[in-house]
Protein backbone atom coordinates (compact mmCIF):
# COMPACT_ATOMS: atom_id res chain seq x y z
CA UNK A 1 0.00 0.00 0.00
CA UNK A 2 2.70 2.42 0.31
CA UNK A 3 4.60 1.44 -2.21
CA UNK A 4 1.94 0.95 -4.93
CA UNK A 5 -0.62 3.61 -3.50
CA UNK A 6 1.50 5.91 -1.83
CA UNK A 7 -0.17 5.50 1.90
CA UNK A 8 1.71 7.03 4.64
CA UNK A 9 1.98 4.47 7.31
CA UNK A 10 -0.43 5.62 9.32
CA UNK A 11 -3.13 5.32 6.57
CA UNK A 12 -1.34 1.60 6.38
CA UNK A 13 -1.74 0.42 9.96
CA UNK A 14 -5.82 2.40 10.00
CA UNK A 15 -6.23 0.27 6.66
CA UNK A 16 -5.15 -2.99 8.20
CA UNK A 17 -6.76 -2.21 11.72
CA UNK A 18 -10.02 -2.19 10.01
CA UNK A 19 -9.42 -5.55 8.35
CA UNK A 20 -8.53 -7.00 10.96
CA UNK A 21 -12.00 -5.70 12.97
CA UNK A 22 -13.49 -6.96 10.05
CA UNK A 23 -11.49 -10.35 10.54
CA UNK A 24 -13.83 -10.77 13.51
CA UNK A 25 -16.33 -11.05 11.81
CA UNK A 26 -14.75 -13.69 9.49
CA UNK A 27 -13.37 -15.70 12.79
CA UNK A 28 -17.00 -16.43 14.21
CA UNK A 29 -19.01 -16.53 10.96
CA UNK A 30 -16.80 -19.77 9.92
CA UNK A 31 -16.93 -21.30 13.20
CA UNK A 32 -20.80 -20.88 13.54
CA UNK A 33 -21.12 -22.18 10.02
CA UNK A 34 -18.94 -25.70 10.29
CA UNK A 35 -20.97 -26.45 13.33
CA UNK A 36 -24.14 -25.90 11.89
CA UNK A 37 -22.92 -27.82 8.68
CA UNK A 38 -21.39 -30.39 10.50
CA UNK A 39 -24.85 -31.23 12.16
CA UNK A 40 -26.05 -32.75 8.53
CA UNK A 41 -22.39 -33.89 7.46
CA UNK A 42 -19.19 -34.31 9.31
CA UNK A 43 -17.25 -33.03 6.25
CA UNK A 44 -18.72 -29.79 7.28
CA UNK A 45 -15.76 -29.02 8.82
CA UNK A 46 -13.67 -29.61 6.19
CA UNK A 47 -16.26 -27.61 3.58
CA UNK A 48 -15.74 -24.36 5.08
CA UNK A 49 -11.94 -23.94 5.29
CA UNK A 50 -12.13 -25.25 1.74
CA UNK A 51 -14.68 -22.91 0.25
CA UNK A 52 -13.47 -19.62 2.67
CA UNK A 53 -9.89 -20.55 1.21
CA UNK A 54 -10.93 -20.35 -2.68
CA UNK A 55 -13.19 -17.62 -2.10
CA UNK A 56 -9.97 -15.58 -0.69
CA UNK A 57 -8.34 -15.95 -3.68
CA UNK A 58 -10.60 -14.04 -5.93
CA UNK A 59 -10.75 -11.25 -2.84
CA UNK A 60 -6.89 -11.21 -2.41
CA UNK A 61 -6.83 -10.54 -6.12
CA UNK A 62 -9.38 -7.47 -6.16
CA UNK A 63 -7.03 -6.20 -3.43
CA UNK A 64 -3.72 -6.47 -4.58
CA UNK A 65 -4.87 -5.65 -8.48
CA UNK A 66 -7.15 -2.42 -7.39
CA UNK A 67 -5.71 0.85 -8.96
CA UNK A 68 -8.29 2.94 -7.08
CA UNK A 69 -6.67 1.79 -3.85
CA UNK A 70 -8.92 2.34 -0.84
CA UNK A 71 -12.26 3.64 -2.81
CA UNK A 72 -14.09 0.95 -0.87
CA UNK A 73 -12.66 1.54 2.05
CA UNK A 74 -14.35 4.11 4.87
CA UNK A 75 -12.69 8.05 3.41
CA UNK A 76 -9.03 9.25 5.43
CA UNK A 77 -7.14 11.90 5.01
CA UNK A 78 -4.20 11.54 2.34
CA UNK B 1 -9.58 -10.97 2.51
CA UNK B 2 -8.77 -11.29 6.05
CA UNK B 3 -12.59 -11.88 6.43
CA UNK B 4 -12.09 -15.09 5.16
CA UNK B 5 -8.70 -15.89 6.13
CA UNK B 6 -10.22 -15.81 9.33
CA UNK B 7 -13.09 -18.16 8.26
CA UNK B 8 -10.95 -20.82 7.73
CA UNK B 9 -9.04 -20.76 10.96
CA UNK B 10 -11.76 -22.06 13.71
CA UNK B 11 -13.40 -24.92 11.10
CA UNK B 12 -9.72 -26.17 10.56
CA UNK B 13 -8.06 -26.49 14.08
CA UNK B 14 -11.50 -28.04 15.55
CA UNK B 15 -11.23 -30.79 12.62
CA UNK B 16 -7.18 -31.22 13.60
CA UNK B 17 -8.76 -31.87 17.37
CA UNK B 18 -11.51 -34.48 16.03
CA UNK B 19 -9.46 -36.72 14.22
CA UNK B 20 -6.62 -36.72 16.88
CA UNK B 21 -6.60 -39.42 20.09
CA UNK B 22 -7.61 -37.78 23.20
CA UNK B 23 -4.11 -37.75 24.49
CA UNK B 24 -2.21 -36.44 21.26
CA UNK B 25 -4.85 -33.06 20.89
CA UNK B 26 -1.70 -30.97 21.98
CA UNK B 27 0.41 -32.37 19.44
CA UNK B 28 -2.09 -31.94 16.91
CA UNK B 29 -2.62 -28.58 17.35
CA UNK B 30 1.26 -27.92 18.09
CA UNK B 31 2.41 -29.43 14.65
CA UNK B 32 -0.61 -27.61 12.94
CA UNK B 33 1.24 -24.12 14.64
CA UNK B 34 4.35 -25.66 13.18
CA UNK B 35 3.31 -25.87 9.68
CA UNK B 36 1.63 -22.74 9.55
CA UNK B 37 4.62 -20.62 11.00
CA UNK B 38 6.98 -22.77 8.93
CA UNK B 39 5.31 -22.46 5.16
CA UNK B 40 3.87 -18.87 6.10
CA UNK B 41 6.83 -17.02 8.07
CA UNK B 42 9.19 -19.05 6.29
CA UNK B 43 9.06 -19.87 2.96
CA UNK B 44 6.05 -17.91 1.54
CA UNK B 45 7.99 -14.51 2.41
CA UNK B 46 11.16 -16.10 0.73
CA UNK B 47 9.17 -17.06 -2.38
CA UNK B 48 7.75 -13.86 -2.45
CA UNK B 49 10.72 -11.77 -2.21
CA UNK B 50 12.53 -14.39 -4.61
CA UNK B 51 9.64 -13.45 -7.02
CA UNK B 52 9.57 -10.16 -6.33
CA UNK B 53 13.09 -9.40 -7.62
CA UNK B 54 12.43 -11.59 -10.55
CA UNK B 55 9.56 -9.33 -11.40
CA UNK B 56 10.73 -5.82 -10.87
CA UNK B 57 12.66 -5.48 -14.47
CA UNK B 58 9.51 -6.14 -15.86
CA UNK B 59 6.85 -4.46 -13.61
CA UNK B 60 8.44 -1.87 -11.47
CA UNK B 61 7.50 -0.96 -7.95
CA UNK B 62 4.13 -2.87 -8.60
CA UNK B 63 5.99 -5.89 -8.91
CA UNK B 64 4.94 -6.87 -5.48
CA UNK B 65 1.49 -6.88 -6.58
CA UNK B 66 1.70 -9.85 -8.79
CA UNK B 67 4.41 -11.68 -6.63
CA UNK B 68 1.85 -11.38 -3.39
CA UNK B 69 -1.01 -12.42 -6.03
CA UNK B 70 0.82 -15.12 -8.07
CA UNK B 71 1.73 -17.00 -4.65
CA UNK B 72 -1.44 -16.69 -2.73
CA UNK B 73 -3.20 -18.11 -5.38
CA UNK B 74 -1.11 -20.95 -6.18
CA UNK B 75 -0.67 -21.99 -2.20
CA UNK B 76 -4.42 -20.98 -2.14
CA UNK B 77 -5.50 -23.73 -5.04
CA UNK B 78 -3.02 -26.01 -3.46
CA UNK B 79 -4.84 -25.85 -0.14
CA UNK B 80 -8.04 -26.23 -1.24
CA UNK B 81 -6.78 -29.41 -3.31
CA UNK B 82 -5.94 -30.93 0.35
CA UNK B 83 -8.68 -29.83 2.22
CA UNK B 84 -10.45 -31.74 -0.72
CA UNK B 85 -8.51 -34.68 0.17
CA UNK B 86 -8.92 -34.53 3.69
CA UNK B 87 -12.45 -34.77 3.08
CA UNK B 88 -12.24 -38.01 1.25
CA UNK B 89 -10.97 -39.30 4.54
CA UNK B 90 -12.37 -37.09 7.17
CA UNK B 91 -15.68 -39.28 8.11
CA UNK B 92 -13.22 -42.21 7.99
CA UNK B 93 -11.19 -40.73 10.46
CA UNK B 94 -13.97 -39.73 12.83
CA UNK B 95 -15.45 -43.52 12.86
CA UNK B 96 -12.34 -45.33 13.37
CA UNK B 97 -11.26 -42.62 16.18
CA UNK B 98 -14.41 -43.18 17.99
CA UNK B 99 -14.61 -47.11 17.47
CA UNK B 100 -11.05 -47.14 19.62
CA UNK B 101 -12.57 -44.67 22.19
CA UNK B 102 -15.65 -47.29 22.76
CA UNK B 103 -16.10 -50.74 24.15
CA UNK B 104 -16.40 -53.41 21.74
CA UNK B 105 -19.85 -54.12 22.24
CA UNK B 106 -21.06 -50.81 21.55
CA UNK B 107 -19.13 -50.62 18.20
CA UNK B 108 -21.85 -52.94 16.50
CA UNK B 109 -24.27 -50.11 17.80
CA UNK B 110 -22.44 -47.65 16.59
CA UNK B 111 -22.38 -48.84 13.07
CA UNK B 112 -26.14 -49.69 13.13
CA UNK B 113 -26.53 -45.88 14.20
CA UNK B 114 -24.47 -44.92 11.17
CA UNK B 115 -26.29 -46.62 8.62
CA UNK B 116 -29.72 -46.08 9.99
CA UNK B 117 -29.60 -42.24 10.42
CA UNK B 118 -26.78 -41.37 7.95
CA UNK B 119 -25.70 -38.87 10.76
CA UNK B 120 -22.60 -39.27 12.15
CA UNK B 121 -22.85 -36.85 15.10
CA UNK B 122 -26.26 -38.00 15.96
CA UNK B 123 -24.41 -41.54 16.04
CA UNK B 124 -21.93 -40.08 18.24
CA UNK B 125 -23.67 -38.26 20.46
CA UNK B 126 -26.12 -41.58 21.11
CA UNK B 127 -22.80 -43.52 21.60
CA UNK B 128 -21.66 -41.01 24.28
CA UNK B 129 -24.79 -40.89 26.09
CA UNK B 130 -24.40 -44.52 26.07
CA UNK B 131 -21.37 -44.43 27.96
CA UNK B 132 -22.55 -42.00 30.44
CA UNK B 133 -25.66 -44.01 31.45
CA UNK B 134 -23.71 -47.65 31.18
CA UNK B 135 -21.74 -46.24 33.77
CA UNK B 136 -24.73 -45.61 35.70
CA UNK B 137 -27.55 -47.26 34.49
CA UNK B 138 -28.24 -51.18 33.48
CA UNK B 139 -26.87 -51.91 29.73
CA UNK B 140 -30.79 -52.16 29.01
CA UNK B 141 -31.77 -48.53 29.66
CA UNK B 142 -28.61 -47.17 27.94
CA UNK B 143 -29.48 -48.39 24.93
CA UNK B 144 -33.32 -47.45 25.45
CA UNK B 145 -31.57 -43.97 25.51
CA UNK B 146 -29.57 -44.70 22.75
CA UNK B 147 -32.18 -45.45 20.63
CA UNK B 148 -34.34 -42.40 21.21
CA UNK B 149 -31.69 -39.91 20.72
CA UNK B 150 -30.79 -41.52 17.00
CA UNK B 151 -34.89 -41.06 16.48
CA UNK B 152 -34.27 -36.96 17.26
Amino acid sequence: MIRVHHYTPAQTGGILGVARILSIGGYLLGGYAAALWARRDARGTIWVPAIAIFLSVPASAVFLLTTSGGSFLPPMQR
Amino acid sequence: MTFFFGMQFGPTLAACQTVAKVRMRALSIAVFSLCINLFGQFVGPLIIGYLNDKLVPTYGSGAIRYSLLWTGTVFGIVGVGFLLIAALFYEQDCRRLWKRRLPSGVNTYLTCCVEKSSSIEAAYMAASMYLVCAAKESVQNAFNHCLLITKI
